[in-house]
C-alpha cells in the first residue's frame, strides 16, 4: 500500500514564546479557537496543533472541512517537565496538590484529542508509541487507519522537546529548549482533496513494506524533529507553499 | 465483510482483580462478585476517594525467573504475563519464532506511571533521561523474540477498542501473521487517584466499596478505578480455521468517531457516539436486531451514563428495550486504559458460558437510562453478537462487534 504526504509543516518554537502561540497558535484561523482550549494543555500539544495550522496554511486549506480525517499524534515523553513539578508538589501538599488538569493534558492521547477538538475532526483520533520509536509507530498506526477505515485523510503528528533536557525541580526546562512539532497530511493517492500542485512523482509518496516506513521517510522525520533549525512559526508565504517533506524524502533516497 | 477477510480470537491472557485466567475472570464476573476495596498499599487518608479494584500481584509467567520478574515495573509485569498467558493458549508459543507477530497494545500513561512510581520510591528518573531509551512494548517484543511491527495506542479508555481495530486491520493487509492486541493499566497509584479524584470524577462511596460502581443507577456518584489488562491473539480465519485453533469470537466490526467537543466532559450532542455504533455494527453486517447483549461503557458518572443511553436509544430504537446491556465496570471497577480490553473479554465470556454478565447495584435504575438491564444477576442467554462500547477522555468514541463462530 502507499499513500501521499499532501501538506506538511515543522514549527521550532522557543518555550519562552509559547506564551503567545497558546493564546493564538493558527496564523489565520478561521473562527477563534475556545480561550480555555489550550490553557492547561503541554508544550507539546501547542507546538503539535500549531505545526498542523501552518500545513493547512501551506497547503491553502483554509476552508477545507477536516470532519471525517483522523488525527494520530506522537508526541515524545510528554509531561516530563510536568511530572518532576507534580511529584514536589505531591510531596510538599498530599493529595490535593496533584491537579486535576495532569491526566487528561499530559496522557498519550492527550495532543491528538486537542487536535481533534481544534479543528472539529470528528474521525478517529487517538496517540501512539509515546517514547523512542514513536515516529514509525505514528506511520504505521496512521496508514493502518488511512486504509483499514476508508479514511479522506490523516493528521500525523510528532512532537518533543529539543534538546531533550532534564528538566529543573519545578518542571522549568533549561533556557533554549525548544518545543518542535512536525505535522504530515496523509492522504490516499489520488487525493480526494483539492489539490494546488501535480501529483507526486511516484518515489515521494510514503510506501510501507509489511507496514514499515522506509528507512529514508524515518531518516527525514528524526532529522527534522532532532536537527532543529530555529524557524520562525509565523508568516507563511501562502502563494509560494513548498512541500519541504515530500522533497527532503526523495532527497534522502536519492542519496 | 468478505469471509475469507475475516479475523479471528484464537487466544486470550488477562490478570485483573477478578481473576488472573480467562476462567477465573468469566467465572466471578458472572457471579456478580465485585473487586472493589478500600486502597492498600499507599496512604489514602487524605485522597478523595479512597477505593479501587487493584491487581496486588500479577502472576510469574513460565521461562522467567521469579527475580528478573520481580525487577520490572508492575505495567510491565502485567504486559508480560498477558502476552505470554494469550500466545500460550493460542497455541503460538512454542512457535513464535516461525511467524510475523505483530503488537498493538493499548498504553496510556506509560512514561507517567513509571516516573511517579520511581520517584515516590525516592528516585530521580524523571531527571534521568538515560533511563528511558527503550518503552515497555519495545521490550515485551524484544524478550519474547517476537518479531512483527509494535504499537502502543492510547484513545484513554476506549484504547483496547483501538488495539483490537488496529491489529484487524494489519492482518488484513498482510503485515503480520498473527497479532497480539489488547490494553494494559495499572493506574491505581497515589497521583493518578488523587488527579481523578481532584477532577471530582471518582466516587466518594469510600464506606461501601463494593457498593460504590453503580452505573445506571440512580445514586451513582462517580466511577472507581481498576488495575488490569487483557490481551488477545487475532489471526486470519483462514489461518485459524487450517491449524484447527481453538476460536473464541470473530472480531467482526469496529466503528471510531470524535466528539471534538472537550478533552473530559462528553459531548452534548450524541452524534459522534451514535455515529461510532452505527459504524461498528455496518461493518460487521449486522443490524440493531441481531445484537444480543450490548456491553455498556456507563462507568457510573451521572453525566456519561445518561448520554450513552440517549446514544443507545437513537441507534437501537424501540429495540433498546429488548436487547440485554450490563456494565461490568460495576464489578471491576473502570480499568481506564485497559477497560475496552477487558470488556471485550467479558463478552466473550457472555458467548462461550451463555450466559449475560449483570450490572451488580443496580437497584433504582435511573428513569432517564431506561434499557433493558440485566440488573444485579447473571442471566442465561444465547449471545451470537456482542457489542462493547467504550469511550474516553479525549473525546473518543469507540464501538466493537464481535460474533461467535
Amino acid at each position: 500500500m502507499c499513500c501521499e504526504v499532501a501538506a506538511d509543516a515543522v514549527v521550532h518554537v522557543s518555550l519562552e514564546s509559547l506564551a503567545e502561540l497558546r493564546r493564538n497558535p493558527s496564523p489565520c484561523p478561521s473562527e477563534p479557537l475556545p480561550a480555555s482550549l489550550l490553557k492547561h494543555a503541554d508544550e507539546q500539544t501547542v507546538v503539535g496543533l500549531c505545526a498542523v495550522y501552518q500545513a493547512i496554511a501551506k497547503a491553502g486549506w483554509q476552508t477545507t472541512c477536516f470532519g471525517d480525517w483522523g488525527v494520530v499524534a506522537a508526541p515524545r515523553f510528554l509531561g516530563r517537565p510536568a511530572m518532576a513539578a507534580a511529584l514536589q508538589r505531591f510531596a510538599a501538599e498530599g493529595a490535593w496538590g496533584v491537579s486535576p488538569h495532569l491526566i487528561p493534558h499530559r496522557s498519550l492521547h492527550s495532543v491528538s484529542g486537542t487536535i481533534s477538538q481544534a479543528l472539529k475532526i470528528h474521525g478517529p483520533n487517538f496517540g501512539v508509541g509515546g517514547g523512542p520509536g514513536g515516529t514509525r509507530e505514528a506511520l504505521l498506526a496512521a496508514t493502518a487507519l488511512l486504509e483499514g477505515k476508508k479514511l479522506p485523510g490523516v493528521w500525523v503528528v510528532l512532537t518533543c522537546l529539543n534538546p531533550e533536557a532534564p528538566p529543573e525541580e519545578t518542571g522549568r526546562m533549561p533556557p533554549g529548549t525548544q518545543a518542535v512539532g512536525l505535522a504530515l497530511a496523509l492522504t490516499p493517492i489520488p487525493s480526494p482533496l483539492p489539490q494546488h500542485r501535480e501529483e507526486r512523482e511516484e518515489h515521494q509518496r510514503l510506501h510501507l513494506v509489511d507496514g514499515v516506513p522506509d528507512a529514508a521517510i524515518l531518516a527525514y522525520l528524526e532529522k527534522e524533529l532532532r536537527g532543529c533549525p530555529s524557524r520562525p512559526c509565523k508568516g507563511t508565504d501562502l502563494g509560494k507553499a513548498s512541500f519541504p517533506v515530500a522533497d527532503q524524502i526523495a532527497a534522502e533516497r536519492a542519496t | 465483510m468478505n469471509p475469507d477477510n475475516a479475523v479471528w480470537i484464537t487466544g486470550v491472557g488477562t490478570a485483573t482483580p477478578l481473576g488472573h485466567t480467562y476462567a477465573a475472570f468469566a467465572d466471578h464476573l458472572l457471579a456478580g462478585r465485585s473487586s472493589v476495596e478500600r486502597v492498600r498499599g499507599f496512604d489514602v487518608s487524605e485522597h478523595p476517594c479512597q477505593i479501587a479494584s487493584q491487581l496486588h500481584e500479577v502472576p510469574c509467567p513460565c521461562g522467567i525467573s521469579p527475580e528478573e520478574f520481580g525487577r520490572l515495573h508492575r505495567l510491565e509485569l502485567l504486559m508480560r504475563w498477558c502476552c505470554t498467558a494469550a500466545l500460550r493458549d493460542a497455541d503460538w508459543w512454542e512457535r513464535r519464532s516461525e511467524v510475523r507477530i505483530g503488537v498493538v497494545l493499548g498504553v496510556g500513561a506509560e512514561w507517567l506511571e513509571l516516573w511517579e512510581s520511581d520517584g515516590l520510591a525516592g528516585g530521580r528518573r524523571v531527571y534521568q533521561l538515560e533511563q528511558d531509551g527503550e518503552s515497555m512494548i519495545a521490550r515485551t517484543c524484544r524478550v519474547l523474540g517476537l518479531s512483527g511491527p509494535a504499537v502502543s495506542v492510547s484513545a484513554a479508555c476506549a484504547s483496547g477498542n483501538v488495539a483490537l481495530s488496529q491489529a484487524r486491520h494489519w492482518l488484513q493487509l498482510g503485515w503480520v501473521d498473527v497479532c497480539l492486541a489488547g490494553a494494559c493499566d495499572m493506574a491505581v497509584t497515589p497521583m493518578a487517584l488523587a488527579g481523578f479524584g481532584n477532577l471530582r470524577a471518582l466516587s466518594r462511596r469510600n464506606d461501601e466499596p463494593q457498593a460504590a460502581s453503580r452505573p445506571f443507577d440512580r445514586q451513582r456518584d462517580g466511577f472507581v478505578m481498576g488495575d488490569g489488562g487483557a490481551v488477545f491473539v487475532l489471526e486470519p480465519a483462514t489461518q485459524a480455521r487450517r491449524r484447527r485453533a481453538r476460536v473464541y469470537a470473530e472480531v467482526a466490526g469496529y466503528g471510531a468517531r470524535s466528539d471534538a467537543f472537550n478533552m473530559v466532559i462528553p459531548s452534548p450532542d450524541p452524534g459522534p457516539a451514535i455515529a461510532a455504533v452505527r459504524e461498528a455494527l455496518h461493518d460487521a453486517g449486522c443490524n440493531p436486531e441481531d445484537v444480543d447483549y450490548i456491553n455498556a461503557h456507563a462507568t457510573s458518572t451521572p453525566v456519561g451514563d445518561i448520554a450513552e443511553a440517549r446514544v443507545l436509544t437513537a441507534v437501537f430504537g424501540d429495540h433498546i428495550h429488548h436487547v440485554p446491556i450490563s456494565s461490568t465496570k460495576s464489578m471491576t471497577g473502570h480499568l481506564l486504559t485497559a477497560a475496552a480490553a477487558v470488556e471485550a473479554l467479558a463478552c466473550l465470556a457472555a458467548m462461550e458460558r451463555s450466559a449475560l454478565p449483570p450490572t451488580i447495584n443496580l437497584h433504582d435504575p435511573d428513569p432517564e437510562c431506561d434499557l433493558c438491564h440485566v440488573a444485579n444477576e447473571a442471566r442465561p442467554a444465547k449471545v451470537r453478537v456482542a457489542v462493547s462500547n467504550s469511550f474516553g477522555f479525549g473525546g473518543s468514541n469507540t464501538c466493537l462487534v464481535l460474533k461467535a463462530v
